[in-house]
């Protein structure tokens, strides 16, 4: 998928003796947006856009070392040896030691001739990679002017973590002129270092406008970026609002201690596996974060007193992402975290004092935000038409951010359908989910208009994209091979133990834990894809036919 | 050249034999006999015609078998062929068609035409023939059938119509298979000049054929040899490269693209292609598929390239080559020549009993030892053994290749053969042959196919390329056509011949501008370092060729014949030898326009030339300055700050210029900058602003400076305000000089203590900590907070995170921190306990 940009201006900052004019130019090829305003606290507001940054850049992903020098060196080493077996007259061995001990020494003097050559290859190669980076791959971050905040969006490289910086507009001394909307700014590594020149002693003039700081380079008048964005990407993108709908489990921590985490990760290196970073959580108590495989504990802070039911332990992967927060930990107040479950996506929400600054990461660096766990099938969805669709974002796009409950009072749907209603404009990128204020924001990550035909095309896709699990799920239930053994009203939700027979003729016993919307916070299966994968690759047929089956009954009792 | 003899045969008598044969006279020249008669058995009849002088006997002799052939006599075997054209065998009269067209009996034209229309399974043999003969009348049938569909139907017509020369049938032909072909090939063929072989297009061509289905991939490859251009041919071979052809829906394409090879009499292809199916036999046994036949649509299960049909494809190659030595001797030895560059050392096997090396060679062993009686064919397995093992080695002067005496009469096959044999043995019978019985063919050879020697894998055949090329050059009197040969080869001898001549030659051709300028272009890095090299030398004493050279730069650059990737060489030269002289030759707008559109790599030079401007900063313009400061190309940037360390006196009154060049994002330009305005700021005309704009910079060398000078003016600052506004840069090289700032000059009190909080923490929570700062921080903070309450709240809140932190150093300065606030203030809240009960 090719994503165009143009810039008529460059995003940049000029600074005076009194006062900064931070500009950030907007995509020209989407809707007209524009803020103005004074920024009442621009230092952390400076930090939290460092760790966006560090968010765009970051890639993750697990590479295996380039070892064919090493392979040469070692098979030079073999055919010398081997070579030296041969050699049996001591005037011959003499001499090849003379000859050897002569070529080390040209070695050397060549290496040393060609160090400055050396150097400026590798500058010149730092000076390609960061140019193209910026033009080919850096995919500037997405931002939204809402009513009562600016929010900056980025989805890292790796396609493994997300961030979202909301800015609310009590941040601001003053706002001139604002328009509500979606678009990308220019957000290259240049203004990553402009930005440090931020400062609170001078006044801080903040503008999103399509001219930026109204600066031509050398003559060309736009600023044209491709940016080959990958399918997953997108998918990643959106899909990281499903798992944002999900149960979570939450707590708190100072960010002390997650300084204490990072700090650790930084100064130990593990080459042995286990590498994940285990939150363990008893009601009532302080939570403890322990890293594997040293099983080292970092007691988190009172603030951490986990008010959940029943004991937890919950196993996370790609920690090191957390360094990305670096900056973030000595202006941040608190931390707010979810954890969707083992080996699944967690997210950290910090408060720097009215910014919220959203990390979220998928369950591993290498498992991207569509590579393994369907998130959607942990939600429950029911099916919507197109004209509700429509109803449903005009609704949104009118008052920009609400509750469910108020669109579902809008739009005349009932909740739940409203949530599934929801839940498909946040996977076709029209909606987004605002965790910290609980609310549903209209945010069009595209840049083609919102249409009946696209929506219904979104529902159908979702449908048919169905995972064989899911299609495995409603087979089961159509053919009553699913039963509820036991259901318990618990506070959170419903309890459920059943058995279920899937397409291999296996009777499997499904348990269950759903929430009083229907989305499933806990599962486990006796099947071997559940015993294999647990739920990171999504739940089994057995667990979404066992939530069918529990469907029914809630919708029977309904009508009873 | 007279025939001996010539035997003619009339079907139709009553004389039905008559043979013509040449004898000396009794007295002088010679006569032509005329016996004729019934046959078989001794000729009853004949006429004695002559005697001829020599010089007449030639056109008597043909006088007399024109007469015979206007009775009705035709060539032994043509009459029967042209009976066998009626024959009720479709076999017999395909043979009987071929054969005609191996002759090229235009006699047969008419009867082929006229049994055309009948013509079903031998309809192609007719075609083929038609093609050979080369007659005209043919081509309305061949362009008729060049639009059927069926492939061995527009094979023969396509191939007979360019033996023919049938332009506009031809055209026709290619414009369907233009519209046969894939889009994506189409595209690329249109796109690319069809008569050019570079690199490129060949392979992306054959990369996009490559990408097709393995159903299209065949008729791809087919239809790009049909077109017959050297693209689509250079293509074809480099595709097969990748191809396993014994698969189906390509093997029978693969047969297709050999047959119309054979037909086009292509030997190159013909060469390599039988090469190659030979190599693919010794590693495939076939495979077994169900494939629809071309033929009659039925789809059958087949074994393709299985045994019989390899054998069968070995033996045709053979066939064929055979064919030439007896219908068109001419070409046997060019077409045995690229058959046999073909075969590499990796077709050799390691020997088994008699099983020599080559055992498996098929036509190799029937080109090279073709008349030898140590080999023997073993027909099963179409392998040769020797013999015995008394025959493992040749005889010494004994030639044991097919058709000795047509390489004799041809022997310019065997350069083809030393430029590009790839097997020893093959350039030993060619050095051979040159050395003891050709060697005026080496005189006859152009440079290209001499140079070509020094490629070969072959000891001998190197010396001798080496030697002929020694034996062409002078050093006094140079053959500039060799030379410039020799300069733009790449292979490694040719070159080491090239430098050799080039120091010989070096006096002569550096006075030759033209020639200087050609050579610095030449592709090989190494030898355009040696011309430049050769030409610095001789331009230190020749001024006027100095000049010369400069003005013939001048002109190429304005030409834009400078660039690429071979602009090195002038580069060189311009940069050691000619910056004096090109610099009163370009003016600053010329400098200025080649800097910002010149090639990229010329810009070392506009850089240098720059750097020797004398016009002021103010001349060239400030902001031109500026940019040209912040340009991509080191030199241009070198060039600059030349300029400006020369016009350094130009700072002392207006240092803006380099204060905006030390925030270039060019490490170079920083220095410089850093550098000059060292110089030309004066610590006492620095207010606070000026200084922070130097501070507040994100490079380590600019907030170097800024805080030299900052440390210069302390006493003139308001230094609280200083400290205030830097402990908010957040670049960690900062940090110190802030602490140090805060430690002399932070106001007493709540407020400005509080006011440095961010500061603190950042200083304690850095993941990639400066530890004296941290100690110093943690120092300096206990000591505030001991002053008064306001502050130790201050200082208990930082510390009460630090003493959370898991590293013992930091938690146990912090907790002596607290405790000590602690102990001074005991109502502070913080998260210490003290139990005092025991302590004295």
């Amino acid at each position: 998928m090719i994503v165009p940009m143009k810039y008529q201006g460059q995003s940049g900052i000029a600074s005076g003796l009194g006062q900064t004019n931070v500009a950030f130019a907007t995509n020209l090829l989407r809707e007209a947006t524009f803020f103005r305003g004074t920024l009442a606290q621009p230092l952390p507001f400076r930090e939290a856009l460092a760790a966006l940054y560090q968010v765009v850049v970051s890639d993750y992903k697990y590479r295996p070392r380039d070892r064919v020098a090493f392979r040469a060196w070692l098979e030079e080493q073999d055919s010398r040896f081997l070579a030296s077996l041969g050699v049996k007259s001591q005037k011959a061995r003499a001499f090849l030691e003379r000859a050897e001990a002569r070529r080390v020494e040209l070695d050397k003097a060549r290496q040393q001739r060609l160090r400055p050559f050396y150097r400026a290859r590798r500058a010149f190669f730092d000076y390609i990679y960061e140019k193209e980076y910026e033009l080919q791959l850096l995919l500037d971050p997405v931002i939204t002017v809402h009513p009562d905040e600016i929010s900056f969006e980025a989805f890292s490289r790796d396609e493994s973590s997300y961030a979202r910086l909301a800015v609310p507009y009590t941040w601001f001394d003053t706002i001139d002129a604002f328009e509500c909307g979606t678009t990308n700014i220019d957000f290259s590594p240049r203004l990553h270092q402009e930005l440090d020149r931020m400062r609170s002693y001078r006044r801080t003039e903040f503008h999103i406008e399509p001219s930026g700081l109204s600066v031509a380079v050398d003559g060309a008048a736009h600023k044209e970026k491709k940016i080959d964005l990958p399918e997953s990407w997108v998918m990643g993108f959106l899909q990281v609002h499903s798992t944002m709908t999900l149960g979570l489990t939450h707590f708190q921590m100072a960010p002390v201690d997650l300084f204490n985490i990072c700090r650790y990760l930084r100064r130990h290196k593990t080459r042995t596996s286990p590498r994940a970073l285990r939150y363990e959580l008893t009601p009532g108590q302080r939570g403890r974060a322990v890293l594997e495989p040293w099983d080292h504990v970092v007691e988190l802070g009172e603030e951490s007193c986990f008010t959940g039911p029943k004991a937890l332990a919950v196993r996370t992967w790609g920690r090191n992402r957390l360094q990305i927060l670096r900056r973030l930990l000595p202006v941040c107040r608190r931390i707010d975290v979810y954890l969707a479950g083992y080996g699944l996506p967690s997210i950290y929400i910090l408060d720097l004092g009215g910014l919220t600054f959203t990390l979220a990461l998928s369950g591993w660096t290498d498992n991207d935000w569509t590579g393994g766990a369907k998130f959607d099938l942990l939600t429950r969805r029911l099916n919507a038409s197109a004209a509700e669709l429509t109803q449903t974002y005009e609704a949104l796009r009118q008052v920009r951010s609400a509750t469910v409950a108020a669109i579902a009072a809008a739009t005349g749907l009932g909740i739940e359908k409203c949530r599934s209603v929801l839940s498909y404009l946040c996977q076709a990128g029209r909606a987004m989910v605002d965790l910290k204020g609980q609310v549903f924001r209209h945010r069009d990550l595209f840049m083609t208009p919102f249409s009946a035909q696209e929506a219904a095309a979104t529902v159908k896709q979702a449908a048919a994209a169905g995972n064989p699990h899911e299609q495995g799920a409603q087979a089961i239930f159509a053919s009553d091979n699913v039963r509820i053994i036991a259901r318990r009203p618990v506070t959170t939700g419903y309890k459920l133990s059943g058995s279920a027979k899937g397409g291999d003729g296996h009777r499997v016993r499904p348990l269950l834990h759903v929430d009083l919307d229907g989305q499933i916070i806990d599962g486990s299966c006796t099947c071997g894809f559940f015993k294999k994968a647990k739920l990171t690759q999504g739940p089994c047929e057995h667990i979404l036919a066992l939530r069918l089956a529990h469907m029914s009954r809630l919708e029977q009792e309904d009508r009873a | 050249m007279t025939p001996t003899h010539v035997r003619l045969f009339n079907p139709k008598g009553p004389d039905r034999v008559a043979v013509v044969s040449v004898e000396p006279s009794a007295s002088q020249g010679h006569v032509v006999r005329l016996a004729r008669g019934s046959g078989p058995g001794p000729l009853q009849r004949g006429t004695v015609f002559g005697p001829f002088p020599d010089a007449e006997l030639e056109a008597r002799f043909a006088d007399v078998l024109a007469n015979l052939r206007a009775e009705g006599f035709l060539p032994t075997g043509l009459a029967e062929l042209l009976l066998n054209l009626e024959s009720p065998e479709p076999a017999k009269r395909a043979r009987a068609a071929l054969g005609l067209g191996w002759r090229r009996a235009t006699e047969a034209v008419e009867p082929i035409l006229a049994a055309f229309p009948k013509a079903v399974d031998e309809i192609c043999s007719f075609m083929d023939a038609l093609g050979a003969i080369g007659d005209a009348r043919a081509v309305p049938v061949l362009r008729e059938q060049a639009g059927r569909k069926l492939l061995s139907r527009r094979r023969s017509a396509v191939e007979a119509l360019r033996n023919l020369g049938d332009t506009a049938g031809l055209a026709a032909a290619r414009q369907q298979a233009l519209d046969r072909l894939p889009p994506p090939i189409r595209q690329l063929l249109e796109a690319s000049d069809p008569n050019k072989t570079d690199a490129a297009p060949v392979q992306a061509l054959a990369q996009a054929v490559l990408a097709l289905d393995a159903q299209q991939r065949g008729l791809a490859l087919d239809t790009l040899y049909e077109l017959a251009t050297p693209l689509t041919v250079s293509s074809l071979r480099l595709a097969f490269d990748d191809i396993a052809a014994d698969q189906a829906h390509l093997w029978r394409y693969v047969k297709s693209i050999h047959k119309r090879a054979l037909l086009r009499h292509d030997y190159a292809t013909f060469g390599w292609l039988s090469h190659a199916i030979e190599a693919w036999s010794r590693d495939s046994e076939g495979t077994k598929a169900t494939v629809k036949s071309g033929y009659d649509g039925v789809a059958r299960p087949v074994h393709l390239f299985g045994r019989k049909t390899q054998n069968f494809m070995k033996r045709l190659s053979w066939r064929y080559l055979r064919l030439l030595a007896n219908h068109r001797p001419d070409a046997y030895p060019a077409a045995a020549a690229e058959a046999l560059v073909a075969y590499t050392p990796g077709d050799s096997e390691v020997p088994q009993g008699l099983f020599g090396q080559f055992a498996s060679c098929y036509l190799l062993n029937r080109i090279l030892w073709g008349t030898s009686p140590r080999l023997v064919l073993s027909e099963w397995s179409l392998r040769f053994r020797f013999r015995s093992s008394q025959d493992t080695q040749p005889p010494a002067q004994t030639r044991e290749e097919a058709y000795p005496q047509l390489w004799d009469a041809h022997p310019r096959a065997y350069l083809r053969i030393l430029g590009a044999a790839q097997l020893p043995e093959v350039q030993a019978f060619a050095v051979r042959a040159v050395e003891t019985r050709h060697p005026e063919v080496l005189r006859s050879a152009s440079h290209a196919e001499v140079l070509a020697f020094l490629q070969a894998p072959y000891e001998p055949t190197l010396q001798l390329g080496l030697k002929e090329l020694e034996r062409r050059f002078d050093p006094h009197q140079p053959d500039w056509l060799l030379l410039d040969q020799l300069v733009v080869d790449e292979r490694p001898l040719a070159r080491e011949l090239a430098e050799r001549w080039l120091r010989l030659t070096a006096r002569l051709w550096t006075r030759d501008v033209a020639r200087v300028a050609r050579w610095l272009a030449v592709p090989h890095a190494g030898l355009r370092s040696l011309v430049a090299e050769l030409t610095n030398a001789s331009l230190q004493t020749d001024a006027n060729l100095r000049i010369a050279l400069a003005q013939h730069f001048v002109k190429l650059l304005r030409a834009s014949e400078v660039a690429g990737d071979t602009a090195d060489g002038f580069l060189s030269v311009a940069r050691a030898a000619l910056l004096d002289e090109l610099a009163p030759l370009l003016s600053l707008e010329d400098l200025l326009a080649w800097i910002n559109r010149g090639p990229v790599p010329t810009l070392a030079i506009a850089g240098a030339l720059l750097g020797r401007r004398n016009e002021s900063l103010t001349e060239i313009g400030l902001e031109q300055v500026t940019r040209l400061a912040q340009h991509d190309i080191a030199a241009v940037r070198a060039g600059v700050h030349q300029l400006l360390t020369q016009q350094g006196s130009f700072h002392q009154g207006d240092p803006s210029l380099l204060l905006a060049l030390a925030e270039s994002s060019w490490a170079d330009t920083r220095q410089t900058a850093v550098q000059l305005l060292r110089g030309a700021l004066r610590p006492e005309s620095l207010n606070l602003d000026g200084l922070l704009g130097l501070l507040d910079s994100s490079h380590v060398e600019v907030q170097d400076l800024g805080q030299e000078l900052a440390r210069q003016r302390l006493d003139a600052l308001p230094a609280d305000e200083l400290t205030y506004r830097l402990v908010q840069h957040p670049h960690p090289h900062m940090r110190r000089f802030a602490l140090e700032l805060a430690l002399q000059y932070l106001p007493d009190g709540v407020e400005p203590l509080a006011r440095l909080e961010p500061f603190f923490r950042t200083a304690l929570f850095d993941l990639w900590p400066d530890r004296l700062l941290k100690q110093r921080v943690l120092a300096f903070l206990t000591q505030r907070g001991l002053r008064d309450e306001g502050q130790a709240g201050v200082v208990a809140r930082i510390l009460g995170d630090a003493v959370r932190v898991q590293g013992r150093g930091d938690f146990e300065r912090a907790l002596e921190g607290l405790v000590r606030l602690k102990l001074a203030f005991p109502d502070l809240p913080v998260p210490v306990r003290l139990n005092l009960e025991g302590v004295a």
